[in-house]
């Protein structure tokens, strides 16, 4: 298969990004979404994000449910639906432990409290012992030099497997669901 | 610009080519974006401590 014809998945009519657009229906929904997220982490008091975030990230339920037949948006919708569950489980933050931190390093351990929200983040820094659901949460460590190293959740490896999914059945429409 | 069988191709043509080169690209990468969007959105990576 030639390079332009791995891409013909891309090549339907209509708008571009639009609601209209057969390749991704509502992609719309995600810089929206994304940005509520930001705007929430940045601007809301730290007692309303709890309710604030788990309901950023339902917003983007509809863009997910509207490409189902994409097999790697079922992959970003179990991702997002494992962090949901931590989230919840443990009080509407992705809990992180400290070991997390000190590994991810842009924080100084100091001036952190446990139990409380980390600035600029969606986590809550919690001991080990009052974590629920654990093997959701932010306890995977990327195996990246500093500043790049990142603390993730199972649910992040499943989101970033299904956008991989994504972009090779977006190359290789034959790797698409039919319908 | 010629084809397979020697004919030369019409400026019509060729600017159609490329004007639809362009929409791919504009397209493949926009998508590619969106997907990052999206990805960032559900999992929000950037965004741990």
């Amino acid at each position: 298969m030639t390079a332009p014809r791995a891409f013909a998945g891309l090549y339907t009519p209509g708008p571009l990004l639009g609601r209209e657009s057969p390749v991704l229906r509502a992609l719309w929904i995600a810089p929206v979404v994304l940005s509520a997220e930001t705007g929430a982490i940045y601007l809301l008091p730290a007692s309303i994000l709890p309710y604030a975030l788990p309901t950023a990230h339902i917003l983007l339920l509809p863009f997910l449910l509207l490409n189902l037949r994409f097999i790697g948006t079922r992959l970003i919708l179990a991702g997002l639906m494992l962090n949901l569950l931590a989230m919840v489980a443990n009080g509407g933050l992705m809990p992180v432990e400290m070991s997390a931190v000190e590994a991810v390093g842009k924080h100084d351990n100091q001036e952190l409290i446990v139990g409380d929200h980390i600035d600029g983040s969606k986590n809550v820094l919690l001991a080990r012992e009052d974590v629920r659901l654990r093997g959701l949460t932010d306890v995977i460590l990327l195996p990246v030099p500093q500043p790049f190293t990142r603390a993730v959740s199972l649910g992040d490896v499943a989101i970033v497997v299904g956008l991989a999914v994504i972009g090779t059945s977006l190359a290789w429409p034959r790797l698409r669901q039919p319908g | 610009m010629r084809n397979s069988r020697g004919v030369e191709s019409t400026a019509i043509s060729k600017g159609g080519s490329e004007m639809f080169s362009l929409r791919v690209f504009v397209r493949v990468a926009l998508v590619s974006v969106g997907l990052i969007v999206v990805g960032l959105a559900a999992g929000a990576p950037f965004m741990t401590p």
